[in-house]
């Protein structure tokens, strides 16, 4: 089931281009000269019911202005965006009631008030029954630990506590479909490891859909069925996290330490790319040859004493589809 | 409907923790209450009424319009701008309820956290050191408050739609002094209007700004006729329905222009 459509989605924003010093001040408020952004340029895509989506892409790549056009909070410039057949915009009421959403950077809770107050309001806003708040604030409380802090004023709490009550503030009605931008945000190893727990139990306990901006890499390796990469505004990948790790860097390398230096190491399928001493480095495509056949293969030729398997780095893999990207055009036109 | 009623008793809540805020208030409304009630002592000196007001009648315009206006602090345009400057205007818009009803309910919760903080103490010092400032009769003091009710409403009205530009502007700049300004001289709240020239009584009887002071306070002190009165509450309950049509249109234009600060 379809939960998630974007149809050619664009947005444009004007902004006004400043120039340099006191005479640039001056010139661009009698004359300002606007430029138009193509913040996102023609986006589709479709989200299946119970899919956990990450959004990747570099600073400024469009990711937050798509996710704020799916929840109905910006109006696209063109193009439709529809969550279960309505438009977010237009039916915002409706659409949001369906949907949770944290914001890292933002806080949807009272500053000055206990934690408590912030769900009772939420109770009220979202019209959840007393029991059904009471079941929720339970399981809340057994995954996130809420209760150890629901009495400290918000802005008393630490950031790790704070963004345990913001997806208990999200998921407090249940909602099947989970917006969860940069939620991992600053926060520490037991931070992020108790957040990334927290998804994966909601998706698989409950089918929640969820999609996810993020720069943390582990966030996706982590969570993520499937990735959408964007850069200037455009998806420039769409796939599961596998697919385009094949594509991108279909390679992987197996590392040899042999007997003696001397032994030059052959196989048909796989390069020999470095031989220092005892060390040896093969590079092999996973779709040629599998690491188990390659290892049998030379341990039954060579004189094998240990090895290792090295997988293309995800980092570098990202860093390199960025940077493809930019060669192929920029977003600002004027 | 609970979700609204929870917003105004939460910001209640959060209001009553500033201290230092309530007593910097409560002294800038005392210092307000004692120089009107000096400049109307002065000017009745000799003279028993002005415009078929007396005296008495005078100090106590000038006490119930500063509890009103104790009552009538919105903060609509500071809180809009700041969620909008800052980009938190996005979270807002998450929420499946009326965000204008919402923002209203808050403001009402604040006036409410005054009646504490404001008006009791001012009503009290006001009744030890100048009068008690007693309605006309309890019929007027009824009516008085129906008509205090769509006075806060206008005002209220007229903050928010000042409030929305920001959703063009970012910030509001001088505006909000200079309307405060405007309601200070042109509302009644300090001099009332039938002390002006009648030809600018005219003109500002077509203005929304004397129904938000001028018109409860007389009903107050028993300055005008049954049928004035009915009148008056006619025309601002127009000025509420007009207002409200103006908010909900510009409101509609700027949802279509909102910009997320900040990423």
């Amino acid at each position: 089931m379809i939960v998630i459509s974007a149809d050619q989605l664009s947005k444009k924003f004007t902004v006004i281009r400043r120039e340099k010093g006191l005479k640039g001040a001056l010139s661009s408020l009698i004359h300002p000269e606007k430029i138009t952004v193509n913040a996102v340029d023609n986006v589709s895509f479709k989200i299946e019911k119970g899919e956990i989506v990450g959004f990747i892409g570099p600073n400024g790549a469009g990711k937050s202005t798509t996710v704020k056009m799916m929840t109905g909070i910006l109006h696209p410039t063109s193009g439709s965006v529809e969550i279960n057949g309505l438009s977010p915009f237009k039916d915002r009421k409706k659409v949001v009631r369906e949907l949770g959403v944290v914001f890292g950077q933002r806080t949807q809770l009272y500053w000055d008030l206990r934690l408590g107050e912030s769900f009772e309001l939420l109770k009220r806003i979202y019209q959840i029954s007393d029991s059904m708040y009471k079941a929720n604030m339970k399981q809340m409380d057994e995954v996130l630990g809420i209760n150890e802090f629901i009495h400290i004023p918000v802005r008393q709490l630490s950031l790790g506590q704070r963004m345990r009550g913001e997806l208990a503030a999200a998921m407090l009605h249940s909602p099947p479909v989970l917006f969860l931008d940069e939620p991992t945000i600053g926060l520490d190893v037991e931070g992020k490891h108790s957040i990334r727990k927290f998804i994966r139990e909601i998706n698989q306990r409950y089918g929640t859909t969820v999609i996810l901006t993020t720069h943390d890499l582990d966030d996706v390796e982590q969570l993520c069925s499937r990735l959408i990469v964007i850069n200037h505004g455009r998806i420039v990948e769409d796939g599961p996290l596998q697919d385009i790790a094949e594509r991108m860097a279909p390679y992987r390398f197996l590392v040899l330490e042999i007997a003696s230096p001397g032994i030059g190491i052959r196989h048909s399928l796989a390069d020999t790319v470095r031989q220092n001493g005892n060390q040896v480095w093969l590079r092999f495509r996973k779709s040629e040859i599998s690491a188990s056949r390659l290892i049998s293969d030379l341990c039954y030729s060579y004189p094998v004493l240990d090895l290792k398997i090295k997988e293309p780095d995800i980092e570098d893999m990202i860093r390199e589809l960025y940077k493809l990207n930019d060669k192929t055009g920029s977003g600002v036109c004027n | 409907m609970g979700a609204y009623l929870y917003l105004a008793k939460m910001k209640l809540m959060a209001f009553l923790t500033y201290r230092f805020e309530v007593i910097t208030s409560l002294g800038t409304n005392l210092i307000i209450l004692m120089a009107s009630v000096f400049l109307w002592k002065t000017a009745y000196s000799g003279t028993d009424a002005i415009s078929g007001v007396t005296e008495s009648q005078m100090l106590t315009y000038t006490i119930i319009s500063v509890l009103l206006s104790s009552f009538f602090s919105s903060n609509i345009e500071h809180s809009l701008q700041e969620r909008i400057a800052q980009g938190n205007i996005a979270l807002d818009f998450l929420k499946p309820i009326n965000l204008i009803f919402a923002y209203l309910s808050e403001d009402i919760g604040i006036s409410m956290s005054s009646v504490v903080s404001k008006l009791i103490p001012v009503l009290i010092i006001s009744a030890l050191f100048v009068q008690v400032p007693l309605p006309g009769s309890w019929l007027s003091f009824l009516v008085f408050l129906i008509s205090s009710m769509l006075s806060y409403l206008i005002l209220w009205l007229i903050n928010a739609l000042i409030a929305v530009l920001c959703f063009w502007t970012v910030q509001l700049g001088e505006l909000k002094t200079v309307k405060d300004g405007i309601i200070l001289l042109i509302s009644g709240k300090i001099i009332p209007i039938w002390m002006f020239p009648k030809w600018m009584q005219k003109v500002l009887s077509f203005m929304p700004f004397q129904y938000v002071y001028q018109t409860p306070l007389s009903i107050y002190i028993n300055r005008i006729t049954r049928q004035e009165i009915a009148f008056s509450l006619f025309i601002q309950a127009i000025w509420v329905l007009f207002l409200s049509l103006a908010l909900i249109m510009l409101w509609n234009k700027a949802r279509k222009h909102v910009f997320i600060q900040g990423g």
